[in-house]
């Protein structure tokens, strides 16, 4: 069926959409490849959301950011 | 290793320090190789950063000073290193400096000082009054937890992000409650531990300080049992860390973990070049001399072929573990240390492994 471009368009995910799907299947990938499913506690969702940024912000481990907070 | 290097260690007066603790390879060190204390010269620093700058993976360089004492080297030399490393860097890298430091010598100057070159500290403190100062005290015999904590404290009102680390051993191994309890009184936010270990002593099966696997092991489960039953986010112990974060696909960050002893090089007062700092008693192992030759023939050198070899040869002996991308083979310097080569086991391979398969059925739902 014809569907109008102006219509494709707005049906369309936008990049960022695309990207943040692309992020989370990431993550559900490498957790099911280890595991099952996460609990509910603070420790695990703080680690949860700073894996999420890393792999957002920072795929590659040349800076090691966090490096000195703890020695 | 060209286009590789992440990480500097230097050691500025080597295994000069101001204590004397139970356990302590350098002290161990200092009387196999009677290395003399001194001062890392200028010069060697300039050739340093001079010479290291095309071999960087990208534009950031994280420098640990360490010791011996690296405080002893004085404010002024730090304030000359510093300046040195940005000539010769020219603006052109961001550089995160650190130190690992007793922290007996810090003072209100010291602390102004490392607020204003925004220096990373890390202070070593082995727990509660008691469990420290019966094994970490001055050369004398003296205490020296009043004097750590103080200068713990003169970072922390200056907003300094600082780390502790805890060397885990004889003296406090059964003690993790009570080092617990004082982690939450004393509100400390980072820290790590470092399982004490006896090379020499080790391999002649007589360990005074050092710890056996299940002793590691017990203290690691019971210690994360304490610290995740607590439930706050806000304390960061680095070994925890690192095993959620690489059971739920994230990036570990502890050297050994992730394989990392490629990417660093250390530096002795002499100039001399190793592959990490905790190589520096062990002479046969030096790459070569920053100041007697250019670094890129250093890491041409047969030396430098058969460290990485080794290394690598035995960390590709791990490949087949489950907990490979988590572990990284384990500390390549341990095993070199111990067995006098890098193919035997991690000495710390078990208690690693019970921490993965504890810390695995806490955070998924079984």
């Amino acid at each position: 069926m014809f569907v109008p471009l102006k219509k494709q368009n707005s049906e369309r995910k936008s990049r960022r959409e695309e990207v943040k799907e692309m992020e989370n299947a990431i993550t559900t990938i490498r957790q099911d490849e280890v595991i099952g499913t996460l609990i509910d506690h603070p420790i695990v969702e703080f680690y949860e959301q700073e894996v999420s940024q890393e792999i957002k912000m920072c795929s590659c481990d040349d800076c090691d950011p966090c490096d000195y907070e703890a020695r | 290793m060209e286009g590789l290097l992440v990480k500097l260690l230097i050691t500025p007066v080597d295994f000069d320090c101001n204590m004397n603790c139970g356990y302590c390879y350098n002290g161990s060190a200092r009387r196999l190789c009677e290395a003399p204390n001194q001062i890392i010269s200028e010069d060697t620093i300039y050739r340093i950063f001079d010479q290291i700058v095309p071999f960087l993976k990208s534009n950031q360089l994280v420098i640990i000073w360490h010791g011996g004492e690296p405080l002893l080297a004085g404010q002024d030399f730090y304030k000359e290193a510093l300046k040195i490393q940005k000539q010769a860097v020219n603006g052109r890298y961001q550089i995160t400096n650190c130190i690992q430091t007793n922290g007996t010598l810090v003072d209100e100057s010291w602390a102004d000082l490392f607020a204003e070159l925004k220096i990373g500290p890390s202070v070593s403190v082995d727990g509660p009054a008691h469990l420290h100062d019966s094994i970490r005290t001055f050369i004398n015999g003296g205490s020296t937890y009043d004097l750590v904590m103080r200068g713990y404290r003169l970072f922390q009102v200056r907003d300094i992000n600082t780390g502790m680390l805890m060397v885990i051993s004889q003296n406090n191994v059964r003690h993790p409650e009570e080092i617990w309890n004082w982690v939450v009184e004393q509100q400390i936010p980072h820290f790590d531990f470092l399982p004490c270990i006896e090379p020499k002593l080790w391999r002649q099966g007589k360990q005074k300080y050092g710890l056996s696997s299940e002793e590691v092991a017990n203290f690691f489960v019971r210690f994360f049992d304490l610290w995740f039953d607590y439930g706050d986010p806000g304390i960061k112990i680095r070994t925890f860390r690192d095993a959620i974060k690489g059971l739920i696909g994230g990036r570990v960050n502890i050297c050994s973990w992730k394989a990392g002893c490629l990417q660093h090089i250390s530096f002795d007062a002499s100039g001399n070049v190793f592959p990490c700092a905790r190589y520096h008693c062990y002479p046969e192992t030096a790459l070569g001399n920053i100041q007697e030759q250019g670094f890129s023939g250093i890491l041409e050198s047969k030396t430098t072929k058969w460290v990485h070899e080794g290394i690598a040869e035995g960390q590709a002996k791990c490949i087949k573990c489950k907990w490979n991308a988590i572990c990284g083979s384990g500390c390549p310097f341990l095993k070199y240390a111990l067995h006098g080569n890098w193919s035997e086991q991690y000495v710390h391979c078990q208690p690693r492994q019970v921490l993965f398969n504890h810390v695995q059925k806490r955070i998924f739902k079984q």
